[in-house]
């Protein structure tokens, strides 16, 4: 359940696009409602708060408040089905008595009419008492109210979590009966734990020290990294390399692109970043000759939310045409910073891409030697230059109109892996809740 | 200012500090202790309790609205992630 909380508001505004004009406020204060309390769990999950978040959850729930009454009708408890079925089958046997009574005969249509009439006047009356017993008077709906006050009498909601202790009945005590010999367990996953418990200590310690030194370690991946000499921009690297690619020329014939596109968009980009490089032929010949190689994956260290020294890594595969396992092929989208904070409303100078291929190229012709590691990438373009829809409250991209979509950049302007979800034709929807980070910067 | 010990030395050091001790409700209940009281808990409170229950709401009304094979679809074609 906890994965589905940041995909369902966009799913569920992907399913109900396109509403016709009587539909349309429904559909929106149903939006609302989800979204409202999607946002409250996301921001319920901070580390740390602020006044004004505070203040933003408080809203988040007024509008959950607001808006929830488009449910009502669904909120039917067990109780009061029971109920509106007994008071049918008493309704029914009433109606039945009176037909008996009646004597004088009936023509075959009258009958019918009168049974058709009887039919909707009992589901009227059965809708009518389900809407006036349905409620949203339980337990679980008033305690968010306290959420905002918890925060600021005890602190971090995510603290009183027992989402860790009852993970940690996993490997404290079911992990430790599997190891036993079934045979006086309790004393076995006692000693069992005590010694995982010490030599996770330990390596704890050890990791402290190396930190020390200035050297991460990665979440989940048990390999070790050098730290990146500036924290700001976190490491990428590339991995996974592609064979049968050592020249631009075979890298296009590869990915169906047209050898001149590619060319004039690696000539912008060498214009547009000859500064910060070493020199790069600007002759188109000359750079096609350059050696080329292809990769299938980058991998990008990202910070935790409001942390420091926890990393995820981000895996953006890309494996331009070939099949990814089995299956199709694979072009992760990501986000690309282009442009300053300002650009692209509440993205704040972010664009989707589609990862088309990854390559290093090495200029061999100038004395240094320089690798340039570049992403190309197929930009979806924002619709509303990048502010939320009002209907549906989400970002849309599409594809460009022109079909002069791609962009190259250098791999350390992608910033993290992003989810979008298809919402018609060439449209998808930007799902801005996926992690705490993506929520917490577009806004 | 030293640290007081004693309930009584308690009761006296807020006299002295201008501070009334009121009894809230809890602390009058046999048995129940006002600081070992549940608090707000993300996995049952909104997880297993509150999203459940939205996606019976949703149903019926996707249900209602007959965008239910629209929304089985759209979950199907989400790209993948990481």
């Amino acid at each position: 359940m906890s994965n589905l909380g940041p995909c369902i508001s966009a799913i569920l505004a992907c399913s109900l696009r396109n509403p016709d004009s009587s539909r349309y406020h429904d559909f929106k204060s149903a939006l609302k409602c989800v979204s409202a309390l999607v946002d409250l769990s996301l921001m319920a999950q901070y580390r740390s708060h602020t006044p004004a978040r505070l203040s933003y959850m408080e809203s988040y729930l007024q509008t959950f408040y607001r808006t929830k009454d488009i449910f009502l009708e669904f909120r039917t408890s067990k109780a009061t089905r029971t109920r509106a079925d007994r008071q049918d089958r008493d309704l029914r046997e009433l109606m039945a008595d009176q037909h008996a009574k009646e004597v004088h005969h009936r023509t075959v249509a009258n009958r019918r009419r009168q049974a058709n009439q009887e039919r909707v006047e009992r589901s009227d009356q059965q809708a009518d008492l389900i809407r006036c017993e349905n409620h949203f008077n339980f337990i679980k709906m008033h305690y968010l109210t306290h959420f905002a006050s918890h925060v600021r009498r005890f602190g971090s909601i995510t603290m009183y979590s027992t989402e860790i202790g009852e993970l940690a009945y996993m490997d404290q005590v079911k992990d430790g009966y599997r190891r036993s010999n079934k045979n006086d367990a309790a004393q076995q996953i006692l000693s069992q734990y005590g010694r995982q418990h010490a030599l996770g200590m330990r390596v704890q310690s050890i990791e402290a020290l190396l930190k020390v030194k200035g050297v991460i370690v990665a979440e989940h991946s048990g390999m070790e990294m050098r730290a990146f000499s500036s924290q700001s921009t976190p490491r990428r690297i590339l991995k996974g390399r592609m064979k049968n690619t050592s020249r631009l020329t075979e890298l296009c014939a590869t990915l169906n692109i047209h050898y001149a596109d590619m060319m004039q968009e690696r000539l912008r980009f060498t214009r547009q970043t000859a500064a910060d490089y070493q020199q790069v032929p600007a002759d188109s010949t000359e750079l096609g000759l350059l050696p080329v190689e292809g990769f299938a994956q980058l991998e990008i260290l990202v910070a935790d939310f409001q942390e420091t020294d926890r990393f995820q890594i981000h895996r953006a595969h890309c494996t331009g045409t070939r099949a990814f396992r089995n299956g199709g092929p694979r072009n992760d989208l990501v986000w690309v910073q282009t442009g300053g904070e300002a650009n692209y409303g509440d993205l704040r100078g972010r664009v989707v891409a589609r990862l088309l291929a990854l390559v290093k190229i090495r200029n061999i012709l100038s004395e240094a030697a320089a690798v340039h590691r570049l992403a190309l990438g197929c930009i979806l373009d924002h619709v509303n230059s990048g502010r939320f829809d009002i209907g549906s409250g989400h970002i849309r991209v599409s594809t460009r109109v022109n079909g002069r979509d791609m962009r190259i950049v250098s791999i350390g302007a992608v910033i993290r892996e992003t989810q979008i979800i298809p919402s018609g034709e060439r449209q998808w929807i930007v799902n801005h809740r996926l992690d705490l980070r993506t929520f917490n910067e577009i806004y | 200012m030293h640290e007081p010990a004693e309930a009584a030395d308690i009761a006296e050091h807020f006299q002295r500090l201008g501070v009334k001790i009121g009894n809230n409700l809890f602390i009058g209940l046999d048995r129940v202790s006002p600081a070992d009281l549940h608090k707000p808990d993300l996995l049952h409170n909104i997880y297993l309790g509150l999203f459940k229950h939205m996606m019976e709401w949703e149903e019926g009304f996707l249900k209602k609205h007959k965008r239910q094979q629209s929304f089985d679809d759209t979950w199907k074609e989400i790209p993948p992630y990481h």
